[in-house]
């Protein structure tokens, strides 16, 4: 359990940094935002910057030898591991020339818009490739969709609550909440709950069915129960966190407790995960 | 090529683990990191009559395991840098140590138990089949090594004649990864993912 | 052989390591040293002066029927053990205030060891006598032309001392053979004799765990096994490796009950008309009235009698009668008896596991009368009830001359030859060749063995009998490791292995192949380590016997050359020394079929046995005059094969202590030796098995630390839950180090089965009963 540390929180802080740039590219589509408020709003998008980048840093520190992370593409096609990282790098790398674009006032609102939006596909894009790195045939437990439906779901969940966060410091979500942005805030918040809660349980629960030499599903399903759970919890209550920040636009406070309940639970389910992994073989973590 | 492959007489082993010593041995390897483990398949039930008097229908058998080589290894398929590569002549897999990132998805994916990540070194080790004293002419050490002669190791079509690819607990199906490893399976093992096929020595194989 | 491997790749041992080293490779040829009951080549990779790998025999064609010496897992491990951080380094001596067993020793100069053992030699044998000189019992260094046979010449050289007769091994086994077929060995044929097809009965033995290398048993019997497809039935309170293994059926058997399951077999074989009555009256006696001796006569004192309950106890050995004590089924029981009965040759053998109990000798005797009943004795495929045989060349060892001091005491009675010499007779202590002792041992040498403690029964008692200085007044070790026994020495030496000396295997105890080993030095001695033989002659310098120690000056060398030469002109097949010392060790293709008493069976008249009749004596009158004179416990010696329950038995049990705790020998050591090796026992770690019933009625999950004690300690170790485990049994493997604070609680975390054993002798032999223990079990 030690050693997926690092990795359970990479794949919990990136696909949710990733999903707060979503937040933002439907803010961008649903209200119209003064030039100050932009600025803001991109000042403020450092925070999701951090947040990935943090995200990658655990990945990284997960290597036993980081210096070689260059070959990391020689599997593209073959390793979903070099498929998801070739995503992340290329989410990032669009990501943060967006934000720095943003930031040197060079996107204009066609622009950004447009460049918002290619960001946010692509932030979905990862997010996809991040579940599905872990669906391998030998891997009874992880070879589902529900895997990458669940981190789909963790990241527009945990990058909805991350949005509204990002708004509200930038005092823009007021008026965000206003407009459109409530209703497809709501919708993507529900989308991404439902992925993510539906997601983990099935994934997690169908592996007391399952067993192999060493361990049965059904042991591993009650060693999970408990961060299973917490996370579940924590992921509805950040929805609802974030769902009341929406409605009380005021409230900083909602706004900061949804992101943090998303990452507590999303980080939780991501234990959840790694603790049921299930050979069709031999394997000792 | 020719595929190297292993053979495992399963009616001859004893558990007695000098395979996987004396591979820790040559290798110098700590617990860790063993190439070769050897895990025991072992079930039965007691029962006890009105006298006191015990039957049990228990058996045991043992089977020593490292990397199998196989013709689809799980561990290449999942590497994101080609480190974990077959070799094109002798079909046997290993790692390249100068392009291995230490990630773990072959130690994950292999459902053999067969590659780990040393961290210390920096990589993940397993298994090469001994391929510098192939490359020579000569056995594994754990061939060599095994008092009851139940290792044998060689081109895959000779190992082929001496028995069927491997398929039975606590091995996983054959099919996942068709690996080169053949076997005259003990007469107590039971098939791949039987409910009475589980390893009895966990502490062991860690 | 020099450099053959040379070109073994530089990423052996990591890919940074400089290829310049490669060349510097070189090979040395040695070999296993320890009691493990087989000989095994090691061919050890040296570089700058360290073994980098071991290989072992890989000559011939390495098929399964082309026997190579191959080394077990401990002996490709021996590495780590040679080169162990932990050797002794230095002579030592018992720091000052420090008590024995403490284990505080000061670094002192060979010159002063030297002198301070010759100095209390001299006194303690001028005050006490030659008798009060005693070697202990030791088999670190047992394969090899030189054992313990340096320190034997030294003190007879000196005026003799006191030895001892049989061994923790076999030592009831050695009884029970020598009233029935009139010789103290406990071995009948080996296993190349097996037939097709034919039936092998088992008891207490497991060859693939006891005579593990490549030439021994173990593989001999897998191989017969896969080749003659034989049917093997192991009995066996743990379902061992052996029982294990394919064609082989395991019966399950309480401990210590074989000699009753043996009885309901006899009665179901003679009930049942199946007795070979015209075998039993040409070879042996005793079975019936009508061959009993004369003496015998009259008094319903037949085996026949006792089986079908007109004997002594007019208790018919039915398998009913038998199944409440073994727990083995009733049906099972008869069916086993007819399989016996049809099967045509049957091959009935025991190892030392049932005899190693404190009813050990009545055991071996219960079951070797089987194939006698069944006249399956000296014809191909058969035994004679023992052990199965092992070969060698006759090569003689390093002489130890000859023993002024003709007393002898039991192995295992030394403690008591400490304790309380006064008491010891014949009569009440098996003391042979005198009436009792003269003084009790005074002085004590222990070279390479660990059976003042670790070893031998009752630790903590072991513990005061030693640690009384004015008891036994002076004690030597000499060991490779500070070992638990090695705690109580007064003077402590640091040897060199076999390994790192000129050393020879005449006599291996391969099951099937003559062979020599010639071992040489695989590098330079290290720290102040000095071999025995030196040590010894240093020591004749000293007490003024060197000329006669030395014979004139010789070296450690000279004499296996010498030994080798004398051998040689005897078999001039065998290699000059030169050239066996090139080629590592020189083998003898398999032998053939070794018969028990088969020249007897041929013509009894002409090859009569060694007992007082010159047959095999089911009725044995020497066991009738033991038991009508010796100071015995009621019904523990009868002079025909019979069973009685023994003591720390079935019966034993309570409440307080409802489990048996029997031990057995274990693949992750050979008794203590190399248990300290850690590889070792990282793969093959200690545990205590236990049946799911048992451990389930206790809350102990596989895996869990548990306490199992009695009345005399109790140690902590890891619960195995098993159904290979028999229930109401605990199983410990024998051997590893015993780990407690001795001035604190005395609990024992090395998990050293002798913390609870009991030191009590059997009572004919006057044996070890190390697998007869009552205890319990509890979740630590
Ligand atoms: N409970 C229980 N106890 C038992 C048994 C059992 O079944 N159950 N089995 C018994 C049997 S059968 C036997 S034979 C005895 C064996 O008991 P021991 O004869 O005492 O044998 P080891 O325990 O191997 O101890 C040998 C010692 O020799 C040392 N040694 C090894 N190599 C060398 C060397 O080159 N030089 C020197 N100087 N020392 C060396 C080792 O370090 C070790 O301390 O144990 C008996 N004890
Ligand atoms: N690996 C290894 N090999 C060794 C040794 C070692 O320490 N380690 N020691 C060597 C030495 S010196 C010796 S003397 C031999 C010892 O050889 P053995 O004495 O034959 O060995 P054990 O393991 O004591 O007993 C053999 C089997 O008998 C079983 N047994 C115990 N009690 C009973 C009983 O009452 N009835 C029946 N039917 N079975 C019983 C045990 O469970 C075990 O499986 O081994 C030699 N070989
Ligand atoms: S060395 Fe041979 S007999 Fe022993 S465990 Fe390995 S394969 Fe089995
Ligand atoms: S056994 Fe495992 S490591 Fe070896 S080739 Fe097959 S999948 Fe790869
Ligand atoms: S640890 Fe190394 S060999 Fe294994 S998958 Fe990762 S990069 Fe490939
Ligand atoms: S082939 Fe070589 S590396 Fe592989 S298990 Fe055998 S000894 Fe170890
Ligand atoms: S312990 Fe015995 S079987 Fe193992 S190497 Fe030594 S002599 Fe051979
Ligand atoms: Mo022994």
């Amino acid at each position: 359990m030690m050693a997926e540390l690092p990795l359970a929180l990479f794949t919990t802080l990136a696909p949710i940094g990733a999903g707060a740039f979503i937040a933002l590219a439907v803010a961008f589509f649903t209200t119209k935002f003064s030039d100050e408020q932009l600025k803001k709003i991109d000042r403020m998008t450092t925070i999701p910057v951090v947040v990935l980048v943090a995200g990658f840093i655990c990945a990284f520190f997960h290597l036993a030898s980081p210096m070689h992370a260059f070959g990391v593409f020689a599997g593209l096609g073959a390793s979903p591991l070099s498929n998801e990282l070739l995503a992340g790098v290329v989410f990032a790398v669009l990501a943060i020339v967006y934000w720095i674009l943003a930031l040197a006032g060079k996107l204009g609102e066609g622009a950004r818009k447009g460049f918002a939006a290619v960001v946010a596909v692509m932030a979905v894009v990862f997010a996809c490739f991040t579940g599905a790195a872990y669906m391998m045939e030998t891997i009874a437990s992880w070879n589902t969709p529900m895997v990458p439906v669940a981190v789909l779901g963790f990241s527009l969940l945990g990058g909805v609550s991350l949005g509204v966060l990002v708004l509200a410091l930038s005092g823009v979500l007021e008026d965000a909440a206003k407009g459109g942005f409530k209703m497809a805030a709501l919708v993507v918040l529900v989308i991404g709950l439902v992925l993510g809660v539906a997601g983990l349980l099935v994934q997690v629960m169908s592996v007391s069915g399952m067993g192999n030499a060493l361990v049965d599903g059904a042991d591993l399903v009650a060693a999970a129960s408990a961060p299973m759970w917490i996370g579940v919890v924590c992921m509805v209550v950040a929805a609802a966190a974030a769902f009341m920040a929406l409605r009380n636009s005021k409230s900083t406070a909602l706004a900061a407790a949804a992101p943090v309940l998303a990452i507590v639970g999303v980080f939780a389910a991501r234990l959840a995960f790694y603790a049921v992994q299930l050979s069709v073989g031999l394997y000792v973590g | 090529m020719t595929q190297k492959a292993f053979f495992f007489h399963g009616q001859r082993c004893t558990g007695c683990k000098t395979c996987q010593l004396a591979c820790a041995d040559y290798h110098d390897l700590s617990k860790e990191f063993w190439y070769r483990r050897v895990y025991e398949v072992c079930d039965g039930a007691w029962k006890q009559d009105s006298d006191g008097c015990w039957t049990a229908d228990t058996f045991a058998y043992y089977t020593s395991v490292a990397c199998n080589h196989c013709d689809d290894p799980a561990c290449t398929k999942v590497c994101p840098t080609t480190a974990m590569h077959k070799d094109s002549e002798t079909g046997l897999v290993s790692v390249d140590i100068d392009k291995c990132i230490g990630c773990g998805y072959c130690h994950m994916a292999c459902p053999y138990n067969a590659p780990r990540v040393d961290r210390k070194k920096g990589h993940s080790v397993k298994c090469n089949g001994c391929a510098e004293r192939v490359a020579e002419g000569k056995m594994p050490i754990c061939v060599e090594a095994c008092p009851m002669h139940a290792l044998e190791f060689g081109d895959v079509d000779e190992m082929k004649k001496k028995g069927e690819q491997a398929d039975f607990a606590p091995l996983p199906e054959k099919k996942y990864t068709s690996p080169n490893l053949y076997a005259s399976a003990s007469e107590h093992a039971v098939p791949s993912g039987s409910e009475k096929g589980k390893v009895m020595n966990p502490l062991e194989v860690m | 052989a020099v450099g053959g491997a040379a070109a073994t790749g530089a990423n052996l041992f990591g890919a940074t390591e400089p290829a310049l080293a490669e060349s510097e490779e070189k090979i040395v040829y040695t070999h296993c040293a320890v009691n493990c009951g087989c000989c095994c080549v090691w061919k050890c990779h040296v570089r700058d002066g360290e073994i980098k790998y071991i290989e072992s025999d890989n000559t011939g064609s390495g098929d399964f029927a082309d026997p190579q010496m191959r080394a077990c897992l401990r002996g490709r491990s021996a590495r780590r053990w040679l080169q162990n951080s932990e050797r002794l380094n230095y002579p030592m001596k018992r720091a000052e205030g420090a008590k024995r067993g403490e284990g505080k020793f000061e670094r002192i100069s060979w010159d002063e060891a030297l002198d301070t053992i010759a100095s209390e030699m001299k006194r303690i044998r001028e005050t006490y006598g030659d008798e009060s000189m005693y070697l202990q019992y030791a088999s670190g260094v047992t394969m090899g032309i030189w054992g313990s046979s340096p320190v034997g010449r030294l003190l007879n050289l000196t005026g003799g001392y006191l030895t001892y007769y049989g061994t923790y091994s076999n030592g009831q086994l050695m009884r029970s053979s020598y009233y029935t077929y009139g010789e103290a060995g406990g071995y009948g044929s080996n296993y190349h004799t097996l037939q097709d097809n034919e039936l092998v009965v088992m008891f207490g033995s497991s060859p693939v765990e006891t005579r593990m290398g490549g030439t021994g048993q173990g593989n001999s019997l897998v191989y017969a096994r896969e080749k003659h497809n034989l049917r093997i039935i192991n009995i066996d309170p743990r379902m061992n490796d052996t029982a294990a293994g394919d064609n082989t059926e395991w019966i399950p058997i309480r401990t210590g009950t074989d000699a009753a399951l043996a009885a309901a077999l006899s009665y179901e074989i003679i009930s049942n008309g199946w007795a070979d009555e015209e075998f039993l009256h040409k070879y042996c006696v005793g079975y019936d009235e009508e061959t009993l001796p004369e003496s015998a006569k009259g008094k319903n004192a037949s085996y026949k009698d006792y089986i079908l309950g007109t004997g002594y106890d007019m208790t018919p050995k039915t398998p009913a009668w038998a199944s409440k004590i073994t727990q083995v089924p009733e049906q099972r029981i008869k069916d086993l008896a007819r399989e016996m009965h049809e099967a045509d040759p049957v091959f009935i053998t025991q190892g030392y596991g049932s005899q190693r109990h404190s009813n050990g000798e009545a055991t071996g005797r219960a079951i070797m009368v089987l194939p006698q009943l069944l006249g399956q004795i000296g014809k191909p495929g058969t035994n004679d009830g023992r052990r199965e045989n092992k070969i060698g060349f006759a090569m003689s060892g390093f002489p130890a001359g000859k023993n002024a001091v003709k007393t002898q005491i039991p192995f295992f009675l030394w403690y008591k030859a400490i304790e309380e010499p006064e008491t010891m007779t014949n009569l009440n202590s098996g003391i042979m060749k005198a009436e009792k002792l003269q003084s009790g041992i005074k002085f004590l040498f222990n070279y390479a063995g660990n059976a003042l403690t670790n070893q031998h029964s009752d630790i903590n008692h072991s513990h005061e009998v030693l640690i009384d200085e004015s008891k036994c007044e002076f004690i030597v070790c000499c060991d490779v490791f500070m070992t638990d026994s090695c705690k109580y020495a007064d003077i402590l030496l640091p040897d060199l292995t076999s390994q790192e000396q000129v050393s020879l295997v005449g006599a291996p105890y391969n099951d099937n192949l003559k062979a020599i080993i010639y071992g040489q030095p695989v590098y330079e001695e290290k720290f102040e380590r000095r071999g025995i033989y030196e040590v010894c002659a240093e020591l004749a310098k000293r007490l003024g016997v060197y000329d006669e120690y030395t014979d004139g000056g010789k070296t450690r060398e000279d004499w296996t050359k010498k030994i080798y030469e004398d051998f040689r002109a005897k078999n001039p097949q065998i290699p000059t020394w030169e050239d066996g010392v090139r080629q590592g060790f020189y083998k003898e293709a398999r032998v053939g079929e070794l018969i028990a008493h088969q020249k007897f069976i041929a013509d009894p008249e002409a090859n009569p046995l060694k007992t007082p009749s010159g047959k095999i004596e089911i009725y044995s009158e020497d066991l009738a005059k033991i038991r009508d004179t010796w100071d015995l416990e009621p019904g523990s010696v009868e002079p025909i094969p019979f069973f009685y329950p023994g003591f720390e038995s079935y019966q034993d049990i309570s409440e307080e202590y409802p489990l048996l705790i029997q031990g057995y020998h274990y693949k992750a050591h050979t008794h203590s030796s190399y248990a300290n090796n850690q590889i070792v026992q990282e793969a093959a770690p200690h545990f205590a098995w236990m049946n799911p019933a048992d451990a389930d009625a206790r809350g102990i999950k596989d895996g869990d630390t548990v306490k199992v004690f009695n009345d005399r300690g109790e140690i902590r170790i890891l619960a195995k839950v098993t159904p290979r485990a028999m229930p109401g049994h605990v199983f410990i493997p024998q051997g590893s180090w015993h780990d407690a604070d001795m001035s604190g609680d005395r609990i024992d975390y090395g998990g050293c089965i002798n913390t609870l054993t009991i030191a009590k002798p059997t009572p004919l032999g006057k044996c070890n009963p190390q697998h007869s223990n009552i205890g319990q079990v509890e979740k630590a």
